[in-house]
C-alpha cells in the first residue's frame, strides 16, 4: 500500500519530464523563411503575382569576400508565387519554400504600378486580415514592376529592406503605414498616397567595374483617386505635399536672391541635380567679371535654408456660402548656403529674406495643389476630411460628389519663416565687405 | 462555507472588480461600440456610467436590508419562497451564462490571434480549469491573485496608450456626434452590458469586511473601468480613425503598432499573456458567483465540490453553444444587451422595491 502511493508519486515527475520535449507543434527559428520585403504586383490575366525575398541569416554573419573564399552571395533570397489573393499566392509559395513561410518581419510592401492602377483595396482587406502581418508596415508605390525592387543592392547595408526603410524614414517625403492607407481607404473625403520608390544605378568606382549595382531612390509619391493610382508626383511636387499634410521635409529648398517676381524658374530645385552635372558646374570656369566670386555658375545667387521645425495649421471658413480652406503653414529656418553674398549681420534684411523663403514654399505648395485638384482630382490631403470634421452639416450635401467639388475648392495658402540662425557663419567667407550685397 | 465567513477587503474587492469585469471588455468592446456611435464611440463607456452605478447603488442598499447575506439567501425572505428561489436561480443562469461568454470570447481572441491552429476546446478546458482552481480556495485567493495583477494590468495599459501616442491623430475623433446622440447611446447600452457586471457585488459584498466601505470601493472600481475603457476606446478610434469598428479586438492592432522610438516595439505578445491572466481571472470570479450562487438556491451548505463540475459544464456550453465568431459577435452587440440588463437591473431593483415596500430586512435609516 505504502509503496503504491509513493509509486504514485512518482508518476507526476516522470510525466513532467515529457515537457522537456518542448512544446508539441513548435517551429524552430530555423523551420522559419523569415520575409522582409514583399512586392506585389498585378499580372496580365489579373492575378496576383506576390515576391518575396527571405533573409538567410547565416550569409549576413558571414561578411562576403572576407575569407569566405565563395565570393560574394546575396544575404536574402527572392520567390514568387501568382494566385487569385494574397493567402492563395502564399500557400502556392509555400510550395517553392522550404520553410515555412512567415512574414511577421515583413517592414516593406511594394505596390506594383499595374496593380496600383486597377485598384488596391482588396489587396489591403488581406493585409489587414491577415495574423502575421503587421499593419506598421511602410508601402510604396514603384513606377513599373514592384518585384523590381527587391533585386536592388544597396552598397549601404547588406539587406535591401533595411536601406529602403531608412530611405523612407529620411522625411523627405511622407511615409505610409498599411494603417494610414487603409485609414484613407476607408474615410470619407480623403484619397491616398504612397510615397514612390525607383532604382538609381550606383556611380561605378574602379574596383566596382561591371557591376552595375542598383540603389533606392525616393521619386516622388503616387496619387490615389479611391483605391486607384492616378499619377505620380514627383519629388519637388512631393514635397509641396508633405508640407500640405503637416509632415514637413527636413531638406533644403534653394531660393535665388534677389527674389524673383512670378514662378521660380525649374532649374531652382538642387536635389535634382545629378552628381555629374554637379561636377560639371564645379569645374566651370571662375567668374570673369570682377568682383563676383563664382559668377561662372549657372545660377550663382542661391541662399539655401535648412528647415528645423514645421508646422502647418488648417481652418475653414465659409465665404459667400462656400467653403475656403485655409493653410498657414510656420517654419523655423537655419541658412546653411548664402553664396549670392546677402549681409545676414544686417537684421533688417532677415525679414526680406524670410518674405522670400515663405514664398518659395508657397509656390512648392500651390504647385501641388494644382496637380491634385485640376489634373489628378485626388484630394490627397484630406480637405474633404477636414470640411466634415468643421461642417459635418454641410458636409453632407457635399459628400456625393465630392470630387467635382474639390476640383473647383478655393485653398489658401500663407506661409510664415522665421530664419533663426545661420549656420556657422555670419557673412559669407569667400566675399570682401564691399562685395556684400545689403 | 458561507460567502459571509470569508473576509476580503474593500480594497482587494476593488482589485478583484476591475479584473473581474475590465478585462474582455477592454480588447472587444471598442471595436463593438465603434460599429454604431463611429468616431463618438468613446462616449459610450460614460453613458454607461450611471447605469452601472445605479447597480451598485442597488447592490449596496440590499446589502444594508440583509448584512451577510446574499442575494440568493434574502431574495427568498422579500419575494417568498418559490418566487425568491426562481429569482437566485435566475441569477445563477446569468452568472453561468457570462462565465460560458467569457470563456468563448478568451478562447476566440487565443486562437485568432496567437495559436491558429489550436482546438479551441483546449484552450476553454485550460482556462477552465485554472480558473476552477484558484476558485476552490475562496475568494480571499482570488483577491489576492487580483492584487497582484491589477497594478500590472495598469501599467501596461498606460504603457501602451504612451508608446502609442506617436500614432495617433485627434482630428480622427471629429466630428462630434455627427449622427446624434441614438448611436452613441445605443453603444452605451452595450458598454453597460459589461460594466453591469458589478452585479457580482449581490454575492460578493457579505464577504467584503466593511460594507459601506466596499460599496464605495465599487464606485471606485467602477470608475477606472470606465475610464480606462474611455481611454482604449480614445486610443483605438485616434490611431484608426474610420477603420477601428473593422478590427475585432482594435486595442490588439494598437499594441501591435505602438512603438518607442527604435528602443521599444512590438509588445504585443505580452498583451496576450495580460489578456490570458485577466481573461482566466475574470471566469474564475464569476465561476465564483455561479457556484455560490447554484449551492445556494439548493440549500447546500458547502459550494467547494460544485466547483470542478460547474468548471466543465461552462467550458462545454462555451465551445457548443455558438457556431463561430460572427455568432457570438452578432449575439453580443444585439442579445447579449438588452438581455442581461434584466439581471443586472430589473432583478435586483424589483427585489429592493419589494423589499422596501414590505418593509423586509434591517431599517436602512435606522442604521444610519
Amino acid at each position: 500500500m505504502r509503496s503504491a502511493r509513493s509509486w504514485l508519486r512518482v508518476l507526476p515527475c516522470c510525466a513532467l519530464l515529457l515537457l522537456l520535449g518542448g512544446c508539441y507543434d513548435r517551429i524552430e527559428l530555423n523551420e522559419l523563411a523569415i520575409a522582409d520585403i514583399m512586392a506585389i504586383d498585378r499580372t496580365e490575366d489579373g492575378l496576383l503575382k506576390v515576391s518575396l525575398q527571405f533573409l538567410i541569416p547565416s550569409e549576413l554573419t558571414n561578411p562576403g569576400g572576407v575569407g569566405s573564399g565563395g565570393g560574394l552571395r546575396d544575404p536574402f533570397y527572392i520567390m514568387e508565387a501568382t494566385g487569385a489573393t494574397l493567402p492563395e499566392a502564399f500557400s502556392l509559395l509555400q510550395a517553392k519554400v522550404p520553410r515555412r513561410l512567415f512574414t511577421s518581419h515583413i517592414r516593406v510592401i511594394v505596390l506594383g504600378e499595374e496593380l496600383a492602377r486597377s485598384g488596391i483595396g482588396p489587396v489591403f482587406d488581406s493585409l489587414t486580415r491577415m495574423r502575421e502581418l503587421r499593419i506598421s508596415a511602410d508601402v510604396v508605390v514603384t513606377e513599373g514592376e514592384g518585384a523590381r525592387l527587391l533585386r536592388a543592392a544597396p552598397r549601404l547595408g547588406r539587406l535591401p529592406v533595411l536601406a529602403l526603410a531608412n530611405t523612407l524614414g529620411q522625411r523627405i517625403v511622407p511615409q505610409r503605414e498599411i494603417r494610414q492607407v487603409a485609414i484613407a481607404l476607408a474615410a470619407e473625403g480623403m484619397d491616398p498616397f504612397i510615397p514612390a520608390v525607383g532604382l538609381v544605378p550606383r556611380i561605378e568606382t574602379q574596383l566596382e567595374v561591371g557591376t552595375r549595382a542598383q540603389e533606392y531612390e525616393l521619386t516622388g509619391v503616387g496619387i490615389f483617386r479611391g483605391d486607384r493610382l492616378v499619377g505620380f508626383a514627383p519629388l519637388d511636387l512631393a514635397r509641396g505635399l508633405a508640407w500640405l499634410v503637416d509632415e514637413a521635409p527636413f531638406a533644403a529648398a534653394t531660393i535665388e536672391w534677389p527674389p524673383e517676381t512670378g514662378a521660380p524658374s525649374p532649374q531652382l530645385e538642387r536635389t535634382d541635380l545629378s552628381p555629374s552635372e554637379a561636377l560639371i558646374e564645379r569645374e566651370a570656369p571662375p567668374g570673369t567679371g570682377p568682383g563676383s566670386p563664382g559668377s561662372g555658375l549657372k545660377e550663382p545667387n542661391h541662399i539655401t535654408p535648412l528647415i528645423v521645425r514645421a508646422r502647418v495649421h488648417f481652418h475653414t471658413e465659409i465665404q459667400d456660402g462656400q467653403v475656403v480652406v485655409n493653410v498657414h503653414a510656420h517654419a523655423v529656418d537655419d541658412i546653411v548656403t548664402n553664396q549670392a553674398g546677402l549681409d545676414l549681420t544686417d537684421p533688417k534684411v532677415i525679414p526680406e529674406l524670410e518674405e522670400a523663403l515663405a514664398d518659395s514654399v508657397k509656390q512648392r505648395m500651390q504647385a501641388m495643389l494644382r496637380l491634385a485638384q485640376e489634373e489628378l482630382n485626388a484630394d490627397v490631403f484630406g480637405f474633404g476630411a477636414l470640411i466634415r470634421r468643421n461642417y459635418p452639416q454641410l458636409w453632407r450635401t457635399l459628400r456625393q460628389d465630392w470630387h467635382d467639388h474639390f476640383r473647383r475648392l478655393p485653398v489658401h495658402i500663407t506661409v510664415d519663416v522665421d530664419v533663426r540662425r545661420t549656420g556657422l557663419t555670419g557673412n559669407p567667407t569667400i566675399f570682401r565687405p564691399e562685395q556684400l550685397r545689403k | 462555507m458561507r460567502p459571509a465567513e470569508t473576509k476580503i477587503s474593500p480594497f482587494q474587492l476593488a482589485m478583484l472588480l476591475i479584473p473581474g469585469i475590465g478585462s474582455t471588455a477592454i480588447l472587444g468592446l471598442p471595436g463593438t461600440t465603434a460599429t454604431f456611435a463611429r468616431q463618438d464611440a468613446w462616449m459610450a463607456p460614460l453613458v454607461a456610467f450611471p447605469a452601472s452605478a445605479l447597480v451598485i447603488w442597488l447592490c449596496g442598499r440590499l446589502a444594508a436590508r440583509f448584512p451577510d447575506e446574499t442575494f440568493v439567501e434574502y431574495a427568498p425572505k422579500v419575494l417568498g419562497r418559490i418566487p425568491g428561489k426562481l429569482c437566485g436561480l435566475l441569477l445563477f443562469w446569468y452568472f453561468f451564462h457570462l462565465d460560458a461568454a467569457i470563456s468563448r470570447e478568451f478562447a476566440d481572441f487565443l486562437v485568432a490571434a496567437a495559436h491558429p491552429r489550436t482546438p479551441m476546446v483546449l484552450a476553454v478546458g485550460l482556462a477552465g480549469f485554472a480558473a476552477a482552481v484558484a476558485v476552490r480556495h475562496g475568494p480571499e485567493i482570488l483577491a489576492r491573485l487580483g492584487e497582484l495583477f491589477t497594478p500590472g494590468a495598469v501599467v501596461l495599459l498606460l504603457v501602451i496608450v504612451g508608446m502609442a501616442y506617436s500614432s495617433t491623430d485627434a482630428n480622427l475623433l471629429k466630428p462630434v456626434l455627427e449622427n446624434g446622440l441614438r448611436p452613441v447611446l445605443a453603444s452605451g447600452l452595450i458598454t453597460q452590458a459589461f460594466t453591469g457586471q458589478v452585479i457580482l457585488l449581490a454575492v460578493l459584498l457579505p464577504s467584503v469586511t466593511r460594507r459601506d466601505q466596499g460599496v464605495k470601493a465599487s464606485y471606485a472600481a467602477l470608475g477606472v473601468i470606465v475610464a480606462a475603457l474611455t481611454l482604449v476606446s480614445i486610443v483605438s478610434l485616434s490611431v484608426f480613425g474610420p477603420i477601428t469598428d473593422k478590427f475585432l479586438w482594435p486595442f490588439f492592432k494598437v499594441a501591435r503598432i505602438a512603438k518607442f522610438g527604435q528602443v521599444l516595439a512590438r509588445i504585443d505578445p505580452l498583451v496576450i499573456g495580460f489578456w490570458v491572466g485577466g481573461s482566466c481571472f475574470k471566469l474564475a470570479v464569476h465561476l465564483y458567483a455561479a457556484v455560490v450562487t447554484f449551492a445556494q438556491v439548493f440549500g447546500l451548505r458547502d459550494w467547494r465540490p460544485l466547483v470542478f463540475p460547474m468548471s466543465a459544464l461552462v467550458s462545454a456550453y462555451a465551445a457548443g453553444h455558438l457556431q463561430n465568431f460572427v455568432e457570438h459577435g452578432h449575439m453580443l452587440a444585439y442579445f447579449w444587451p438588452p438581455y442581461t440588463q434584466f439581471f443586472q437591473l430589473v432583478l435586483p431593483a424589483v427585489v429592493l422595491i419589494v423589499a422596501a415596500i414590505r418593509g423586509v430586512g434591517v431599517r436602512v435609516d435606522a442604521k444610519r
